[in-house]
């Protein structure tokens, strides 16, 4: 990908975010909970790209242990570190949200929060996990295994809201039986399409870091080598003799 | 308060987000940088 590219897709990802913005400030106050549903309008998205992101890192790990193919670990790599960003925004904005609606910012025996909270830690141990193996091949079939088990967890959380009872409120988007205001559902989308829009332009800054790191450890590990090759010296009978 | 609180909440997002787009930009430069020495 050129670096043109990588500028249009992020100038566009921006120009999405401040669409999303302007239609999310303009929705009428809703009716029970007035402004504050508005932050819905972040947080709904966040959760969503937090799910597919992890998705990605699940697809892109299964990948790499087919075709062994760099650039598929380094997909699931960068895709695991973006989901752990949207799944703190997620995180922090039903905070923020939960304080002035339920009148506390953390529940710990709510199912939602909890399986979210330790979905944030499973993929932050994945990322710790890349960083404490050096050799690239095993790095990469450890965390594409990890990748693969982890996901279990996604399902997990959508569906905690159903499987058990808890604060936080059960699907509202997919719900045929009360259906969102349209004026609202069009401001979720346009919201959702914008933090769309910043994965993929934060996807296309992380694999091309993660390739140029990828370059690096190579480099570096010639030079290691190189340097390591330098001190031995070829055996000497003469040498030897003249020491004795 | 509900206005404030809303601004404190889309505040969070979008620091956040531009936060982890400059460190993205920062890490490249340093790699590109090491890889030149």
């Amino acid at each position: 990908m050129k670096q043109g590219s990588y500028r249009a897709l992020s100038v566009t990802a921006i120009v999405a975010l401040a669409v999303g913005f302007t239609f999310a400030t303009t929705v009428p106050p809703e009716r029970v909970q007035g402004e504050f549903a508005k932050i819905m309008f972040v947080h709904v998205p966040s959760a969503w790209l937090a799910f597919l992101a992890f998705g990605v890192t699940m697809v892109g790990g299964a990948i790499w242990l087919v075709t062994k193919t760099p650039i598929w670990d380094r997909v699931a790599a960068a895709s695991a570190e973006v989901g752990v960003f949207y799944t703190a925004l997620a995180l922090l904005t039903g905070m923020i949200w939960g304080y002035p609606v339920w009148g506390t910012f953390w529940d710990w025996s709510d199912a939602r929060m909890m399986s979210t909270a330790i979905m944030f830690f499973v993929y932050v141990g994945y990322l710790a996990l890349r960083r404490s193996i050096p050799d690239p091949e095993t790095r990469a079939r450890r965390s594409a295994i990890l990748g693969i088990v982890a996901f279990i967890q996604v399902p997990l959380v959508y569906f905690s809201v159903t499987l058990f009872r808890t604060l936080h409120q059960g699907p509202t988007v997919v719900r045929p039986d009360a259906p969102i205001d349209p004026e609202f559902l069009r401001a979720l989308m346009v919201n959702l399409a914008a933090f769309t829009l910043v994965y993929a332009a934060f996807m296309t800054w992380r694999t091309r870091l993660a390739r140029l790191e990828d370059e690096l450890e190579e480099t570096e590990a010639i030079a290691d080598f190189e340097l390591a090759g330098s001190g031995i010296t070829a055996p000497s009978v003469e040498e030897a003799r003249e020491d004795v | 308060m509900s206005d404030g609180w809303v601004v404190f909440g889309y505040s969070v997002v979008y620091g956040f987000m531009i936060l982890y787009a400059a460190s993205l930009v920062m890490r490249i430069r340093r790699v590109k940088r090491r890889m030149e020495e």
